[in-house]
């Protein structure tokens, strides 16, 4: 490109042209210059974001509805805000229902290995199972990656209700899935993206039991399953050091 | 973060995932700035500086102003601001306070901040959430990856000089076609696990 | 009429953007691995050349010299990031396939050689016919790149099945076989420019 043409009027010609107050002034106003540029773009940007993003929240809905509809099915899906910690991943927590009990709930996570997001749906029941896994979107260089979508693999994800690990070679332990070779990284960010979801829906099971408790209700069955599920919110949490309350701003990513 | 962690992600770096060949970012410099050796050198070194610097101020801003206050829309804007800004200042620095500087190189900021690998180096450490030590490790590793892979292709293309090209093919099309050979050889790179 | 096909064909030959000039490969390389992705890349630097060049051209004459890197490229990032608003909003599936690949646009040098070299000396109408000159001839090369790509790489067009998936070729798709079509292409362009040279000497 031109080189030339970038070169900042420093040179020792020019200092002897202007005079200081001179070249003051000239500085002052290109700062201002670029000042109002920055501004003007920041309003126009803020504008735009604003405008589009109703927009885009009920088209997202829209598509996530289908998916779900595929593989947990119930008569309505409600949004749901309350009752766990929002992080970067979780891009969006419903709720089946089934009349107007709670059938279950769906949990829309982004995951990211070194450059690929996928974006993930995942099915648990009320017993904190995950019941499908399933992938939603995934970022074009992901090639080799690409195999998570093998249905064998997120299959493999079914029952699982604690904090699961991905290993090389088949599984030993009840929680353990094995990785796809030639896909480590990816089939790890996808456990990851799961156990994150079961660990949404644990809190928020640990939340609907400790607010029934107070209420004076007895919630025998699920006060049982957050206690014995503890220690998986801990987990996933320490490996995504990065501080939560993004909220909807995530979904931007 | 253990030794082998470190290893691993700077070999995903600069071999797995090179910026130019595995990525395919930053092939407008790296195609231009391949035709001797020397300024090979040159842009490979003023890359992986950028680079450097670039990730540790794409990361303070990320933490310090992007995420507290909601500007994922404007990540862009400010990171493409920091580049051009960031270079603008140092050229000028630089030509006020060294006259070697003013008189000899050639380095302008457009050379670096119309580079795609600098604005996507900032974009991937963000983008994948890395912590502090990684971004400046991948970063750093990146830009390794860069230099070497500018080496490599410059020394390729010295030889290409005295060879035998057909005419349709000399100049910008053999150049193209030998650093895309020269991208399936990184490519075997992919199969190896690092982690 | 006539000097605009002349015109073009200018643009498209002999100064071709990516294949001549080698401005603007990233985002060609990147975004070309299935035809549906070259097309909206196609849309997205198209509508921000275009538009670079109308702002830019209009307040060329406000800038300072000294600050016109910094101004022109949060121009043209502001205007990126309003192109990858509008695909996160319309076409989702896309935003999330082409990933931090639209916001790389910002610092393509394509966009920037236009707004520079373009833009800043010439009125409102002068840029923006070179602007959409430009925006036609990389559009048509992202296109034809896309489109052997994907028919190469993995037998479709437009998710069509046109070749027995067995038959499929995965170094198209990999940056690397991006770069050897790329560079046929050049060939192509650099034979047709020579028969055009030579015929022009004829004359």
């Amino acid at each position: 490109m031109n080189k030339k043409r970038f070169s900042f009027k420093f040179d020792s010609d020019e200092k002897i042209k202007f005079s200081l107050s001179e070249k003051k002034k000239n500085i002052i106003y290109s700062v201002l210059t670029l000042f109002i540029v920055a501004i003007v773009s920041a309003a126009l940007l803020s504008g735009v974001n604003e405008l589009m993003q109703a927009d885009e929240r009920n088209k997202n809905d829209a598509d996530m509805l289908e998916v779900m509809k595929r593989i947990l099915s119930a008569d309505e899906y409600r949004k749901t805000e309350n009752g766990f910690e929002k992080t970067k991943e979780i891009l969006a927590v419903y709720e089946a229902y089934e009349g107007e009990e709670i059938k279950g709930y769906c949990v829309q996570v982004e995951v990211k290995d070194y450059t690929d997001t996928i974006t993930l749906m995942v099915a648990i029941d009320n017993e904190v199972k995950v019941q499908a896994v399933e992938i939603v979107a995934m970022s074009e260089n992901a090639g080799k990656g690409i195999k998570a979508k093998d249905p064998q693999f997120l299959d493999a994800f079914k029952g699982k209700d604690n904090y699961i690990t991905a290993n090389k070679g088949t599984p030993k332990d009840k929680n353990q899935i094995s990785v796809i070779s030639g896909a480590t990284t990816t089939s790890k960010a996808v456990t990851e993206g799961v156990n994150d979801a079961i660990a949404v829906v644990s809190q928020i099971k640990a939340d609907v039991a400790s607010v029934e408790k107070e209420t004076g209700e007895d919630a025998p069955e699920t006060n049982e399953i957050p206690t014995e599920t503890a220690p998986q919110e801990v987990a996933p949490e320490t490996q995504t050091p990065t501080e939560g309350n993004v909220g909807e701003g995530g979904s931007a990513q | 973060m253990s030794f082998s962690d470190i290893l691993s992600l700077s070999l995903i770096a600069i071999f797995a995932e090179n910026i130019v060949l595995g990525q395919m970012l930053g092939i407008t410099p790296f195609l231009k700035n391949s035709q001797s050796m020397k300024s090979a050198v040159k842009a490979g070194v003023s890359v992986t500086l950028t680079m450097l610097v670039v990730a540790i101020l794409a990361y303070v801003t990320e933490k310090s102003i992007i995420m507290p206050f909601r500007l994922d829309y404007m990540r862009t804007v400010i990171f493409v601001t920091i580049v051009a800004g960031g270079l603008c200042i140092c050229e000028a620095i630089l030509r006020k306070k060294s006259s070697y500087f003013a008189e000899k190189t050639e380095i302008s900021p457009s050379y670096i901040a119309v580079n795609t690998a600098v604005l996507g180096i900032m974009l991937i450490t963000v983008n994948a959430n890395l912590d502090f030590l990684s971004s400046v490790i991948y970063a750093f590793a990146s830009g390794i990856g860069f230099t070497v892979a500018i080496i490599i292709f410059a020394s390729v293309r010295e030889r290409l000089e005295y060879s035998d090209v057909p005419k349709a093919f000399e100049g910008v099309p053999i150049a193209l076609i030998t650093a895309g050979l020269i991208a399936l050889a990184f490519s075997g790179f992919q199969g190896i696990k690092f982690m | 009429m006539k000097t605009f096909f002349s015109l073009l064909q200018k643009k498209l030959f002999a100064e071709n953007a990516p294949l001549v000039m080698l401005v603007g490969l990233c985002p060609l390389l990147i975004a070309s691995k299935t035809l549906i992705s070259g097309l909206v890349m196609a849309a997205a630097i198209s509508s921000v050349l275009i538009f670079s060049c109308v702002v830019i051209s209009l307040v060329r004459k406000l800038i300072p010299d000294n600050v016109r890197l910094v101004a022109y490229m949060i121009i043209i990032a502001t205007l990126v990031s309003v192109a990858e608003i509008m695909i996160r909003a319309y076409l989702p599936t896309h935003y999330v396939n082409l990933g931090i690949y639209i916001p790389i646009i910002a610092s393509a040098g394509i966009v920037f050689a236009q707004a520079d070299n373009v833009a800043s000396k010439n009125g409102i109408v002068v840029s923006v016919i070179d602007g959409t000159l430009t925006a036609i001839t990389f559009s048509i090369v992202i296109i034809t790149v896309s489109f052997l790509r994907e028919l190469l790489g993995s037998g479709t067009i437009l998710s069509h099945r046109m070749i027995e998936e067995e038959y499929g070729m995965s170094f198209a798709l990999s940056g690397g076989g991006g770069l050897v079509i790329l560079g046929m292409l050049a060939a192509v362009v650099k034979k047709i420019n020579s028969i055009k040279k030579s015929k022009k000497e004829g004359e």
